[in-house]
């Protein structure tokens, strides 16, 4: 809107130019040398502003049929929450859904986006994918990477790529010992590979394009299969390695835990165990960013896939042993994080126990790095947990309040 | 505000302004000398002749490009970026041209000396200018590549020895023309030739001399990060070297400067260290190596340059080169390898990650760590230097690149195609190794033929798949067949 007044006004500027330049020549008298002078200039200062603006004209009205090259930033789209009822992908989704949600249909109903909201809960609570389990024993995983809309933040919608019709992909939570076949579908326009961040796979596993299998075409499929060995234990992630600045962005990453013990599998589908005795509470948050509005740098930051207030809120009791995972999901952005009224400890990195823990206020968190930190809850009440990057605790154009972002509660009771 | 609005709104703004010193140019238009504008511009400047003359229409048009740059951005502005900044920079270099006329000649009946460097483009973006793409031969270019490879190989440049023993280092700072990748050539600032720069190794107990030769057109000066040197050698701006003049940096080597450190300018820093003037200063202990146990020696110096006249550094390299030219590892399995990475990038940090491995950290700065610390993703800022290890127990090409994954990509590749902060180390299998009853090993070496069958059996579904990824496969099922292969391949 304000971009078409602009141009209008332009046009009124630029029409007005044209008629003082007629009317300076046409008042020219040849019998006036000087003021003839004068006028030319003039003239030529009127032709060069014309110049300029019809080159900015012109350049502003060819550049959208001029679009060769895809943009590295997300289409963002009207969220409309009286729109028609958007088929969720799921994690059985098909050919045909993905298909769907690649069309027009970009509004979310409100039922969608609590979906949408409650699935970064259920990650956070790592409530892991269902593996099948194989004749011989192997679990197989199905990664199903398509595109859907998926909400940020009340008023905003992107359209999403992503494993299972989620951004994070589903949590794939695996035993040492395990033999894990992932089969990743790709019903993508592009090629994409998914490369397991932190896992010694072997080399032809490692999903990179080319090297030495080639990318997963779209309508493809390949299946990932690898041995859980004691090196993997921990926090990891897994994404694409194709196109992987824009890939990531989009959505397509998401986590994988490996645990020591096999008992921690008994009930994985439906709530947590902590991988470890020591601690009561285990969660997880992937701290990712993506690109709205055709900006360059990353302006949305999340959570779980999800930004201020619709990241999730963390419920614990007082006196809980908490282990809290953090993976920096973002393709390009170091993160900063802060739990209000508590030292955090840092136990792990890259899923690796650190031989000296180190206790810290603030969690500095390169991009794919993963930590593992732990706290007590040993004051009750509802603390902040957020960056401490200010540019990364709002929205974008969200005009309702001024927080968002990557910042979440956490309430001790 | 992306760079591209950024351009265009200058470009806007310069018009305009050239168009304001236009209304005043009665003698330029009518075929006179550009000095007589200057004078006519300044006597109508003290009359009042001049407040008639200032163009309302010129500064409503300045406040409508205001207006337009403040403007959220939209992606299609970028798409017209690249035709406009040709606009804007052109102008950009007129009005340089002629304030610099100007300057010069106030100055000449000021009689005062102006130390300036000569105004040009570059003096107004902090980046490399563009050099021809045929200003490099290939046989150049090979030999740029060979010394990215040599740098990561640690060889390093042989001192002169003097009567008194002191090792003496000669840095001749130098415009020169670099290769990046395919046909983009920059004009970049290098010593002795290269970017990094020689690297330079002396030993605890030595008495070295670095002569600093300065063939720039500007003032330079070298810094050296984690060793602490006499204050007066420390490289800072008072000390800087004039162009055409030199500078012996002396000190003696002590046993608290051991490790992997860089070496880089201090005058002007982000334009001159992103043009190319950085390289990495190696202290070995007075007896033995520092690293005893290590079987191949690794040297990663990350440096970056700005291209395409745009702000931010875009382009990301190691030892002087982005992926592909950067200098690619090659290792046995079962090595023991030490990897030593200097960020010499000017502004931005890096997260490196290795792909198939743990490694461990094992110094930082030169100093060792009491216990090191396992991970696979290290984040090096500006002028740190890190040491990690690793055993390259697992075979095949595994990527080492900045997991920051703008800095992957080279700035007028396609989408698709890798660049920038990345290059491969690859394992080759030995047939003694992997025999070794390592547990990791064994799970390795079964898996490796699980993993050629499950791509058999994928290759049925996938119509796509290259018979050379089975041929890789395949290859890694007999560790025998795979040496010869790899070993052909290398040469």
């Amino acid at each position: 809107m304000m971009e078409q007044l602009l141009i209008a006004c332009m046009l009124l500027l630029f029409t007005w130019m044209i008629i003082k330049t007629i009317k300076q020549i046409s008042s020219l008298h040849i019998y006036e040398p000087h003021a003839w002078k004068q006028k030319i200039d003039r003239v030529v200062i009127g032709c060069l502003l014309m110049t300029v603006l019809a080159s900015w004209l012109i350049t502003t009205s060819s550049m959208p049929t001029a679009s060769a090259d895809r943009m590295p930033d997300m289409p963002d789209m009207d969220a409309s929450t009286t729109g028609t009822t958007t088929s969720m992908s799921t994690a059985s989704s098909t050919d045909s859904s993905s298909t769907a949600s690649t069309g027009a249909d970009f509004n979310l109903t409100d039922t969608a986006m609590k979906q949408q909201n409650q699935s970064a809960v259920r990650l956070m609570n790592e409530q892991a994918l269902s593996p099948t389990i194989l004749p011989d024993g192997t679990k197989q995983f199905v990664l199903n990477a398509s595109t859907f809309t998926w909400s940020l933040y009340p008023g905003k919608v992107m359209e999403g790529w992503g494993f299972n019709g989620g951004i994070p992909g589903s949590l794939i939570r695996v035993t040492v010992g395990d033999q894990v076949d992932i089969v990743v579908n790709n019903h993508l326009d592009e090629p994409m590979t998914v490369h397991w961040h932190g896992l010694q796979v072997p080399n032809a596993m490692d999903g990179v394009p080319g090297m030495p299998n080639p990318a997963i075409q779209p309508n493809g499929s390949f299946d990932y299969k690898f041995t859980v060995t004691k090196q993997m234990v921990g926090t990891h992630w897994y994404h694409s390695h194709y196109d992987d600045d824009f890939q990531v962005d989009a959505g397509m990453y998401g986590a994988i835990i490996v645990d020591d013990q096999p008992a921690t599998q008994a009930n994985q589908s439906t709530t947590a165990t902590p991988a470890s005795p020591s601690y009561d509470v285990d969660k997880l948050f992937m701290l990712g960013a993506t690109k709205v509005d055709g900006a360059d740098p990353e302006n949305v930051f999340t959570i779980n896939g999800k930004a201020y207030p619709y990241t999730p809120q963390m419920d614990i009791q007082k006196g809980q042993r908490v282990l809290l995972r953090l993976v920096n999901a973002s393709a390009e952005d170091y993160h900063a994080i802060t739990l209000d009224g508590y030292t955090l400890t840092i136990v792990a990195e890259d899923g690796q126990p650190l031989p000296d823990p180190q206790q810290v206020s603030v969690v500095s968190i390169a991009p794919s790095e993963t930590l593992d930190v732990a706290f007590t809850a040993t004051r009750a009440g509802d603390w902040w947990f957020h960056s401490t990057i200010a540019s990364e605790l709002s929205n974008p154009d969200d005009t309702a309040d001024n927080m968002g972002g990557m910042m979440t509660l956490v309430h001790v009771k | 505000m992306t760079n591209d609005q950024l351009w265009i709104g200058t470009g806007c703004m310069i018009a305009c302004i050239l168009g304001f010193y236009l209304y005043n140019l009665h003698s330029l238009l009518w075929g006179q000398h550009l000095t007589r504008w200057l004078r006519q511009l300044q006597r109508s400047a003290r009359s009042n002749r001049f407040l008639t003359l200032i163009p309302v229409k010129t500064i409503a048009l300045l406040v409508l490009c205001l207006l337009l740059i403040s403007l959220p951005s939209q992606p299609m502005l970028a798409q017209s970026g690249s035709s406009l900044a040709n606009f804007s920079t052109s102008s950009i270099a007129t009005v340089a041209l002629t304030l610099h006329a100007a300057r010069s000649e106030q100055a000449s009946t000021r009689d005062i000396i102006l130390n300036e460097p000569p105004l040009a483009t570059n003096a107004i973006t902090p980046g490399v200018l563009d050099a021809d793409t045929n200003a490099l031969s290939k046989a150049a270019i090979q030999a740029q590549n060979q010394a990215a490879r040599n740098m990561m190989n640690e060889q390093a440049l042989q001192p002169k020895v003097l009567a008194n023993g002191t090792k003496q280092f000669t840095l001749t700072a130098a415009p020169l023309v670099w290769n990046l990748y395919e046909q983009k050539n920059v004009q970049g600032w290098g010593y002795n030739g290269q970017i990094s720069g020689p690297l330079l190794r002396a030993k605890v107990g030595d008495t070295i001399s670095i002569v600093l030769k300065n063939e720039l057109p500007e003032p330079t000066s070298l810094g050296f990060s984690g060793i602490s040197i006499p204050a007066d050698m420390g490289g800072i701006p008072q000390h800087s070297v004039a162009p055409h003049a030199s500078f012996q940096y002396t000190f003696t080597i002590t046993s608290d400067m051991v490790g992997t450190h860089s070496y880089f300018s201090t005058t002007d820093m982000d334009k001159q260290i992103n043009h190319g003037l950085h390289g990495v200063l190696l202290i070995d202990p007075a007896q033995g190596k520092e690293y005893p146990d290590a079987d191949v020696n690794a040297l990663f110096d990350i440096g970056s340059f700005v291209v395409d006249q745009k702000v931010e550094e875009n382009v990301f390299t190691l030892n002087g080169k982005p992926y592909p030219n950067s200098p690619e590892l090659s290792i046995q399995q079962g090595q023991h390898v030490l990897v030593r990475i200097v960020n010499s990038s000017a502004e931005s940090f890096h997260a490196m990650h290795l792909h198939g491995y743990t490694f461990k950290l094992v110094a930082q700065d030169g100093h060792h760590l009491n216990k090191p610390v396992a991970m696979n993703v290290i984040s090096v800022a500006p002028e740190e230097t890190v040491d990690i290890e690793f055993t390259a127990n697992a075979p095949g090409t595994w990527m080492f690149h900045c997991h920051i994954l703008d800095h992957t990509m080279n700035p007028d590749d396609d989408a698709d195609e890798m660049g920038g902060l990345m290059t491969n180390f690859v394992v080759h299998g030995t047939e003694t190794d992997s025999s070794k009853p390592d547990d990791t090993m064994s799970s390795m070496s079964s898996m490796s033929s699980m993993s050629s069958m499950s791509s058999m059996s994928s290759m049925s579904s996938m119509s796509s798949m290259s018979s050379m990824s089975s041929m890789s496969s395949m290859s890694s099922m007999s560790s025998m067949d795979h040496t010869s292969l790899m070993n052909e391949m290398a040469r």
